[in-house]
């Protein structure tokens, strides 16, 4: 009988163990989520066609097949820190088929991940695809900090550049004024 | 019977929570971002080097890897100690290409068994991610107890 007693409350104690790591990880769920849902989110890329069939008169590589499948695989990861690596490395010219560029540049302005879709913004604006301005200016209105600090990282000091940082000075964040400033700052002094 | 059941029960469930624990505490690569996007974000971490039974610490190396490609580039220090004239006290290391997977040189302090600290910047304001490789070893080059504690994230 207690034998019976003890084995009773063992399974209490095991059963409160276990409801406890359960609520947990509810727990942590339930708060990144509210924090995203408070928000008033929108991407200002969803109308976007991308264009980057850039001319390959400068002689750029042939592709290189094992680094265009990388590309594509990372590109295609469930995991945002990989689809952004992705996007990293297509920052610089590679030797990767245009029509693949094109291809992941636009799914991955799409992308539900802000910083995904911010290095997407960068990537367009170094491959120098086109109406690229256009895309940094509907940038700068999107609702997510990194998706801005992008648009005003890419953007030129050309005229219609330093209007566009001018307009960034008024941005509610700090660091898209501060790294706008910077940009302007440094435009000045040369 | 049914008291050597659940003993057996109640070891693999506490055997499971125990080894969830050490893997988050004792991992030796550190994933973290600038979240305020400001250039002057700083994150700090210490990292214990302690003999695990692999042997007495000797140093600490560390290394990172810049996660986002943009003008902006992250750089590490890490430090221990102030009897700096025989070893170094603190050294910084600056992923100066953010557009590979590779991360920046390696560096070393050895200032032996203990607390280090290490901190994470960035050259100019942006939305920075990273991965911080750290790892504790003996005078012998042998991977000995490391862990990460984050106490600082901008």
């Amino acid at each position: 009988m207690l034998q019976f007693q003890n084995a009773k409350i063992g399974v209490l104690i095991l059963l409160m163990i276990l409801s406890w790591a359960i609520m947990g990880i509810h727990t942590a769920r339930a708060d990144s989520m509210s924090s995203s849902e408070t928000k008033l989110m929108f991407n200002s890329l969803e109308s976007f066609q991308v264009n980057c069939f850039a001319d390959d008169s400068d002689g750029q590589r042939e592709p290189d097949l094992a680094f265009t499948e990388e590309i594509v695989k990372l590109a295609a990861s469930n995991n945002p820190e990989q689809r952004i690596s992705a996007l990293s490395q297509l920052a610089e010219k590679s030797p990767i088929d245009a029509g693949v560029v094109q291809k992941v540049l636009q799914k991955a302005i799409l992308d539900k991940d802000s910083n995904v879709r911010g290095q997407a913004v960068y990537a367009i604006a170094q491959q120098a695809c086109a109406d690229f301005p256009i895309l940094l200016e509907q940038a700068l209105n999107d609702s997510e900090l990194s998706v801005r600090m992008m648009a005003v990282d890419s953007l030129g000091v050309d005229e219609k550049g330093v209007s566009l940082l001018e307009q960034a000075l008024n941005d509610d964040e700090e660091a898209v004024r501060e790294l706008a400033a910077m940009k302007l700052e440094a435009h000045k002094s040369h | 019977m049914k008291f050597s059941i659940l003993k057996q029960v109640a070891m693999v469930v506490f055997g499971g929570l125990m080894m969830s624990q050490a893997g988050s505490v004792l991992a030796d690569n550190q994933g973290g971002s600038f979240t305020t996007g400001l250039a002057a974000g700083v994150d700090f971490y210490q990292i214990t080097c302690f003999d695990d039974g692999n042997g007495a610490p000797s140093y600490a190396e560390a290394q990172v890897k810049d996660m986002t490609a943009n003008t902006s580039k992250v750089n590490i220090l890490l430090y221990k100690g102030t009897a700096c004239t025989t070893n170094k006290c603190a050294q910084s290391s600056l992923d100066t290409t953010d557009s590979d997977t590779g991360y920046s040189p390696l560096i070393k302090v050895t200032q032996g068994a203990g607390t280090y600290y290490l901190f994470v910047k960035h050259t100019a304001s942006g939305t920075d991610s990273y991965d911080v490789s750290a790892h504790c070893k003996t005078s012998g080059n042998v991977h000995t107890g490391t862990s990460f504690i984050s106490r600082q994230q901008q």
